[in-house]
């Protein structure tokens, strides 16, 4: 398994954790952000230390033209095409705020849903007639069950696995792997100072680890750190009636 | 190689306000922090931008009246620390940005560590022609301390190496600075402890090698004089040279230690059956778990192991791997736990070659009347003075101690040293210091009233600052 891959979304932590273990399989990299000048940092670094080919495109989920244009962008971006492509960004957006304001619960749909899934669907049609090539994306734990304190954020998630679940079916037989990552929170920007030293807190690159093992077994579904497989498990088995009263 | 540049302009301006994507809100955290040698340090609000937006957001937006940047904090003392401020960590700001190799030079992040660079480098065929005692710190460290190594008399500090580097200053501006461009800047930041900003990226130039190895040549010396005078003859015999010496060695013994000397060897000589070794680990080995009790590193123990370090130093030429020769502490992680919970200061001061045979005998006298063991004393000696306004070396001898924290008796020991090192005309290393007064420190460096005069000028709010900074009155009172 190489070739090049497109990171949509590479300037979060965990995407970069993931683009680091890809460039040392010695995956290419084509590295989309909103922040162009910081993808383009991340792929001199990981070209440099790989020696792999690495690009990098600004890119911002929000803009329906951009994200129509991604995929072919990353395609030709590199010699030899893409082989894989993985889906990074989401926003997250306190569920207070889009309670108090609805246009900053669309946006988040527009962002986590509608460009999520139209990056995965026209990856789907360049990569269905190249087996051995793989998509993924990063859904959440938070999509498994719907809490108080994120659902909105979670419903979004939750569309996104369900559509995964799908992909990954149609994929299958043409030898295309699909990977729906479901990652507990990570140590990075997003959770810095929310948890003080929480050993739940998982390090990115154990995120990038479970995620390349996950997509070398051709699995569909990856929970990260493995403890949040049984966790939800258990938290999806519990009746509806029980789990509002949870404090979580 | 560079990676190709393909980078497009967002098209921010067609977008619809209000959501934050995947930009992270500016947030703290409540850390626990000290120096190297664990000797005092706090609770402190710390910030860990991933971006160079983030940290600008930082700079320009964090409600702390002060910053400091913290690389991987191996600073001894204060210098990264900053009480009711708040420190910036640089730690996830660390790629390698550039590497020409026409014109021999690496650019990366301040936040990279040495060890990642020289991971990177070694294979490659290149070193960094100036590398401290540890290879776990990072550039923007290395530069704001402007480190020396074992090749200060060939050399000089690292700052000498620096082609340009980036500073983010307080009003949110990027300089370009280099000995020719914003020269002042240049000079005030080498050296300036992070009180000028924070160093973004940096390009440094290399040092072509053929292979990992050096060789090393040491020789046992019985005393101070004949340890000094070696030293003096065979620096210029080789690139590295240091001195290791026994620090509780009494009377006619005092002073005496093993000189070693060292440089790259070329790959006509490698020795039959010493293969390179491939990678380098970019973390250290086995760490010491937990904090060591007293007696681990007291009087008797490392009177013991110096005495069979000192026993075991053969005269005589042997080939070793660079991490080897230059990091010999990296080997064990987290090694100043060694010293116990109390923690240890490093006193580390430059002494003019007229008065360093004396002054050092006087170091050593007092530290060994203390009983405070000192596990690691170092003598190498010094070329010319650097750029840098508070740069620490200038002609003369180093001699490096590590002090354990005796409790109450330790600041008049630390003062008593600092006398005997202002008599002989001598200064003290703001990288290791954790003890001395500004009025010492202002004795120490004729040129502190440049640097603070320059620093005003970068930063006119007093956006940064350190715990140290405030104890030696680096910066002008505003």
């Amino acid at each position: 398994m190489t070739g090049n891959v497109l990171v949509a979304g590479a300037g979060s932590t965990l995407a970069r954790a993931l683009a680091e273990g890809l460039a040392r399989r010695g995956h290419g990299l084509v590295l989309a952000a909103r922040d162009a000048a910081e993808a383009k940092r991340t792929a001199a670094d990981l070209g440099l230390r790989f020696r792999v080919p690495a690009a990098a495109l600004g890119f911002d989920a929000r803009d329906a033209g951009a994200t129509a244009a991604l995929v072919p962008q990353a395609e030709a971006a590199l010699p030899g095409g893409l082989a894989g492509v993985v889906v990074a960004f989401a926003a997250m957006p306190d569920q207070e705020e889009i309670e108090r304001d609805r246009t900053a619960g669309l946006a988040m749909i527009d962002v986590n849903v509608r460009s999520t899934m139209a990056i995965l669907e026209s990856a789907a049609a360049l990569l269905e007639t190249r087996p051995g090539s793989f998509l993924c994306a990063f859904s959440s734990v938070a999509g498994d069950r719907g809490r108080r304190k994120n659902y909105s954020y979670g419903a979004t998630k939750a569309a996104l696995s369900t559509a995964m679940e799908g992909l990954s079916a149609r994929l299958a037989p043409k030898g295309v792997t699909v990977l729906c990552v479901k990652p507990g929170p990570a140590d990075s920007a997003m959770t810095w100072g929310l948890f003080p030293s929480s050993p739940l807190l998982a390090q990115p690159d154990t995120v990038a680890r479970d995620i390349l093992s996950a997509l070398a077994r051709g699995r569909s579904v990856v929970y990260t750190p493995w403890y949040w497989r049984p966790v939800m498990a258990v938290l999806r088995a519990l009746p509806a009636a029980v789990f509002r009263r949870l404090p979580i | 190689m560079t990676a190709p540049d393909d980078a497009r302009v967002p098209r921010d301006g067609t977008l619809p306000p209000g959501v934050a994507v995947s930009a992270s809100p500016l947030r703290s955290a409540k850390v626990s922090l000290s120096g190297w040698g664990r000797f005092g340090g706090d609770r402190s609000v710390a910030y860990r931008p991933e971006s160079w937006r983030a940290l600008s957001d930082a700079v320009a937006s964090a409600p702390e009246q002060t910053l400091i940047a913290r690389g991987l904090g191996r600073s001894y003392g204060d210098s990264a620390l900053n009480g009711d401020g708040a420190v910036v960590l640089t730690e996830r700001l660390g790629r390698i940005l550039d590497l020409d190799e026409e014109g021999l030079t690496v650019t990366c992040e301040g936040g990279t560590s040495l060890a990642r660079l020289l991971s990177f480098l070694v294979p490659r065929g290149y070193f960094l022609p100036v590398v401290p005692g540890t290879r776990f710190v990072t550039v923007g460290g290395a530069l704001a301390a402007d480190v020396h190594g074992k090749n200060h008399h060939v050399d000089g500090t690292i700052g000498r190496h620096v082609e340009e580097l980036t500073l983010l200053v307080s009003s949110g501006e990027t300089l370009r600075c280099s000995p020719r461009e914003n020269a002042e800047a240049f000079d005030a930041t080498i050296g300036g402890m992070g009180l000028t900003g924070f160093i973004l990226s940096a390009r440094l130039r290399l040092l072509p090698v053929e292979t990992p190895l050096v060789r090393v040549v040491k020789r046992r010396a019985k005393d101070l004089d004949e340890l000094l005078s070696r030293l003096y003859e065979e620096e210029r015999l080789s690139r590295y040279s240091v001195a290791w010496v026994d620090g509780l060695a009494r009377g006619r013994s005092l002073g005496r230690g093993i000189l070693m000397r060292g440089d790259h060897v070329p790959l006509a000589e490698v020795p039959r059956g010493r293969t390179s070794p491939g990678g380098l680990p970019e973390s250290a080995g086995p760490s010491v778990p937990f904090d060591a009790p007293s007696f681990v590193l007291g009087p008797l123990s490392v009177a013991a192991f110096n005495a069979v370090f000192y026993a075991a130093g053969r005269d005589g030429t042997t080939y070793a791997g660079f991490p080897g020769f230059f990091f010999p502490l990296d080997a064990v992680g987290a090694w100043n736990r060694l010293y116990g919970r109390r923690g240890f200061i490093q006193y580390q001061a430059l002494l003019p070659r007229e008065a360093a045979a004396e002054a050092c005998r006087r170091l050593l006298e007092e530290i060994s009347r203390e009983r405070a063991a000192s596990f690691l004393a170092v003598l190498k000696t010094t070329g010319p003075e650097g750029r840098g306004l508070l740069s620490f070396p200038r002609p003369g001898v180093t001699l490096g101690l590590d002090v354990p924290n005796v409790g109450e008796r330790l600041r008049p020991l630390a003062r008593r040293l600092d006398a005997i090192v202002l008599e002989a005309g001598g200064r003290l290393y703001l990288a290791k210091d954790s003890l001395t007064d500004a009025a010492t420190f202002a004795a120490m460096y004729p040129r502190l009233a440049e640097f603070r005069a320059a620093q005003g000028r970068l930063d006119p709010q007093g956006r940064f600052s350190s715990t140290q900074a405030r104890r030696l009155a680096l910066l002008e009172r505003r």
